[in-house]
């Protein structure tokens, strides 16, 4: 830099030393990150929804488990009793 | 911890002052500091709508090119405003108002409000002490050779106009 520039620089020093405040920072910091897509976060109703269809979910699962082993044992007491099952034999244990 | 992208937070404080100085020198502090936010939220959008280049180098020069615009914005819609520097002041100040030379600020704002337009923009990018030709050539949108010559009538005729006494 020769010394005309220098003598610029001194020129300019009074605003070359203007500096923002540290809430001017921070006021800025937050302007821009209010203009970047926000990481997505569920509202109280999504979570509701979504706790509503995972319980949903593991019920069905559950129920499936159940009524799997129950329907085996059926069909193999079926089975079973199937000699035994006559019209009149299965009206009189109703009765 | 910001949950700011780092590189946002990192522009931020490395252009922020430095666009602060730029529209200081024209506007009241309260004013440049809200032309900041204005040109750093227009920098993001352009950014988000790929219309710069992740170089840092790159993203300053785009920020003082949509600083240009946003202070002759703002000059357009406040006229006279510039060096007014609170709401009391705000009607003793007119465009014509006489050199302030008990403050140094107001001196030399008042000086560089005495250039022509164009060395007035360059005098302002020439606050930034890291701003190279190339990216003052980018930020006003003229060849780097036209920049130079421009910048020499402008050191010259601010000194010749800091000289003058009251």
């Amino acid at each position: 830099m020769n010394s005309k520039d220098k003598d610029l620089e001194k020129l300019l020093k009074p605003l070359k030393d203007l500096n923002p405040n540290d809430l001017q920072m921070q006021q800025w910091q937050r302007a821009v990150k209010n203009q970047l897509p926000q990481p997505k976060r569920f509202s109280f109703d999504m979570k509701w929804a979504f706790q509503l269809v995972a319980a949903t979910l593991v019920g069905v699962v559950i129920g499936a488990l159940l009524f799997k082993n129950t329907s085996d044992s059926s069909a193999q007491t079926v089975q079973i009793s199937l000699s035994d099952a006559t019209f009149e034999r299965s009206h009189d244990n109703l009765d | 911890m910001s949950n700011l992208e780092p590189i946002w937070h990192d522009i931020v404080n490395d252009l922020g002052p430095s666009l602060y100085r730029y529209f200081a020198a024209s506007f009241a502090n309260q004013i440049a500091a809200d032309l900041v936010q204005e040109t750093l939220i227009r920098l993001v959008h352009k950014q988000r709508g790929g219309a710069i280049h992740s170089d840092q180098g790159n993203i300053k020069a785009y920020a003082f090119g949509i600083a240009r615009y946003v202070r002759l914005e703002a000059l357009k819609d406040h006229p006279g405003f510039d060096l007014v520097d609170d709401e009391k002041t705000l009607h003793a100040h007119t465009t014509d108002e006489k050199a302030d030379h008990s403050d140094p600020v107001a001196h030399l704002k008042w000086a560089i409000r005495q250039l022509k337009p164009i060395e007035q923009e360059l005098i302002l990018l020439m606050i930034d002490d890291e701003m190279s030709l190339e990216q003052m050539s980018m930020a006003l949108s003229i060849p780097v050779g036209t920049v130079k010559s421009h910048i020499h009538r402008a050191k010259e005729n601010l000194r010749k106009i800091m000289e003058v006494q009251p």
